[in-house]
Order: C-alpha cells, then structure tokens, then sequence
C-alpha cells in the first residue's frame, strides 16, 4: 500500500480495513485479519496496526472478544456507509467546489462527468465478473 | 530498558564523539536513531553492546555492557555496517551462532532466507555485498533477542529487499522486542518505526514516539498565522513543518523534514517535547 503524505499512517490503515469491509472481504463473523498479519502485509510497525484498531474499536466497528481476537460489530457495515458518506460530504465534496469555483465550472458539467466515470467504472467492473463466470448483481 | 545517563566517550583523547549522552528507550518498540554523520550514531550501538567502552551510567535491562555479562549479551544482537566476512556458508555460521542464543528460531532463519533468496551453501565471502548482508541480517533476525541493534541495514539492499526487510522486521515485533535501527535511508524505515532518537554530539536533540511528534507538529501546506520551522519544494507545493493548532487534525510525520526541523531549531524543539517525560 502506498501510504499517503497527508494522513496519520494508523488511520490510513483503519481506513484500508473499513475499505475490506465495504467490499465484503472482511464479513459479519469472520475474524480479522491479526495485528501482526496485517503489519507485516504493509510493512509497517504493528503498535501502528494496533492503535488502527484501537480506533475503531472506539468508533464501534470492531469489538474484541477476549481470547479469540477482533470481531466486526453488528451495524459495523452501516456505520462505516455512515461515516464515509459524512467524509465525503465534509471532506472530498469541498475541495472539489473550490477547485471548481477556481476554475469556474459548473455542477452539472461535474455531474454529467461523474455519471460517466461511475458508468464505465460499473461497466468494467461487470466485464471482470462475466469473465470470472459470477453473476451480475444489478 | 536501555538507559544511558551523561554517557560520554571517544576514540582519541581530546576528540570525544559522545558528550553527555541521557536517554531512555523503553522495550516493544521499533526506534530510528538519526543523526548527521560523525555524531556517534555506530559508536552508540557498540557501547550499548560493549564492544566499546564508554564512560558514565548506562544500562541494558538493569545490565551494564562493560561487565559482559553472558546473560546480557544472550538478549543483544547488533547487526554493524560492516563486518568481516568469513569464507564460510550461512548455514555454519548459523551452526555456531545459534547455541549462544536461547531464543533462536530456527523458522525464522529459514523463512528470512527464502524470502532474501540467499544462497544457503555458498561461502559468504563470494556473494555480492548485498546478499552477504542479508545473510547476515537474517541470522541475527533469527537469533530473535529481546533487544535487536541494526547499523544501516538497508545499505546496499536493491529495492524489493528493502521491502522485505521490512516486513521480516515486522514480523519478529511484539510487545517485548525491541529493534534500534540507525540510519541515514528513513524513507526505508519510516512506516516501521514507532519511536525517533535525533543525536548530536553534544547530546539527544529529540526522542519521541511519532505519535508524540504527530500531537505537536503538522507537516502540511503552511498557512497564515502558522509558525513555521520548515518549508521544503515539493511537487505539490512548499510543503511545510508547522507547529500543530490545538484544534487540527493530526497529519502524517515526514522523517526527512523532521530531522531538518529538528537539527535547525534545537531549542524550540526542546521546548516543544519538554512536557514530555
């Protein structure tokens, strides 16, 4: 992983596992990845792992059983959407309007750009899962 | 623990290297030791594992390495910069290494090997400086002591080993272990450390957990009303070493603009981790 220069590496790695979660590759019942395994998958030092997990332990996503390791919690799915569209909306969403105020574009030339991105993203996507023989789930 | 109260030493009389060094690196944890050259960074590692000898308090878990002491020395290992190569193969040097160390592990020899792709029966003294080099960083790996001492291990390495190395170090860590790397390449080792130790000859300029510097500096774009230790160009824009607001989010720490910010303003430095024990 590429670690980016701006953002705590600890939650850029809390964010690489709520990223497994979205995509199901971490689900409901299944255990997480360990500390260690996943410090050694980033090469980073596994007290960054830990204080990644720590934080969302504190934002109930992950709950720890003792003894046999870290857990998702019930809504951890929801509450990770929830999280991440607030982020958007805060974060992504205004630097976007002050790059688009600077140069003077207006919102539905972003919107239409958008809906193509996101079209051919989808459209890419549905062309790997025909190949892997899965089925579309649209 | 190692602990060094007012250490001093040096090679000739006159030309002392270390004066007055006080420092404290509890265990489990991942330390970069940094330092300009000549500040005494190597001699450091060699008193720590008493192959010099300095002069004032120091200790390794309660041990002081002037005395030797065979169950000190069983819970060390430094890996130098450089080191006589014998025309030996790894796997017997290995053979007389391990029974010195309790807590050698024999899978992680095998595993760091395999993954270093070293040749296992070839003597030493005809593989290319990398490959001895990682040899050698895998059998001190393997040795698996509590306190691990590396002196620029990543020296020579070619990039796909840099990452190993990373992750082998990664992987040898928990809560007790603790690895002191000192090194000019922090891009090499900057997502494994936890902990940072800037030396100056005349003593420790910082030593401080990232965390601790996160909670105080900010590397970002600068902005009004910032106080500013550093700018540097960068291909995004000068970037900066600000002093952190209260208020605003943490960022990533950037070893390289640290130790810059760090050797030019010493004493706001001081005065910025003094409420810091």
């Amino acid at each position: 992983m590429e670690f980016q220069n701006n953002k705590p590496i600890f939650l850029q790695i809390a964010d690489w596992l709520c990223d497994k979660v979205l995509k199901g590759e971490i689900q409901l019942g299944q255990q997480l990845p360990s500390v260690r395994e996943v410090a050694v998958q980033l090469e980073v030092n596994p007290n960054t792992v830990q204080r990644a997990v720590e934080r969302l332990i504190q934002q109930d996503i992950v709950v720890t059983q003792r003894g046999r390791g870290n857990y998702l919690t019930q809504d951890a799915f929801s509450r990770i959407e929830d999280f991440r569209r607030q982020r958007l909306l805060d974060e992504a969403l205004p630097k976007l309007a002050d790059e688009m105020m600077l140069l003077g574009v207006k919102p539905k030339e972003v919107a239409n750009a958008l809906q193509n991105i996101i079209n051919s993203r989808l459209s890419a996507l549905n062309v790997k899962k025909d190949a892997s023989g899965e089925k579309n789930p649209t | 623990m190692i602990e060094l109260k007012d250490l001093h030493y040096g090679y000739y009389k006159h030309q002392p290297v270390l004066r007055g060094l006080s420092l404290r690196l509890p265990e489990g944890h991942v330390y970069g030791l940094l330092g300009k050259n000549g500040v005494g960074k190597s001699t450091l590692l060699k008193i720590l594992c008493g192959s010099l000898t300095g002069e004032g308090e120091y200790t390794l878990d309660g041990f002081d390495p002037r005395r030797q002491n065979p169950q000190m020395l069983e819970r060390l290992r430094l890996v130098p910069e450089t080191e006589r190569i014998l025309p030996v193969t790894i796997e017997s040097l290995a053979q007389v290494t391990a029974p010195f160390y309790p807590t050698w592990d024999g899978e992680i020899f095998e595993s760091a090997l395999t993954e270093f792709q070293v040749p296992r029966n070839k003597q030493l003294t005809t593989l290319s400086l990398g490959q001895q080099k990682k040899a050698l960083i895998s059998l001190s790996l393997a040795c698996n002591t509590p306190y691990l001492l590396m002196d620029e291990p990543t020296n020579g390495m070619d990039i796909p080993s840099k990452s190993i190395f990373r992750r082998l170090v990664a992987s040898i860590c928990d809560g007790s272990k603790t690895v002191l790397i000192s090194t000019h390449q922090v891009d090499d080792i900057d997502s494994l450390i936890d902990g940072v130790v800037i030396l100056e000859n005349e003593g420790v300029l910082l030593n401080a957990s990232l965390d601790e510097v996160a909670a105080r500096l900010a590397f970002r774009r600068a902005e009004k009303d910032d106080e500013v230790l550093l700018t540097e160009s960068s291909p995004i824009g000068p970037w900066s070493v600000v002093v952190r607001r209260p208020d605003e989010p943490e960022t990533s720490v950037n070893m390289k603009m640290l130790f810059n910010a760090v050797i030019s303003h010493k004493s706001r430095i001081r005065s910025l981790f003094s409420d810091k024990a």
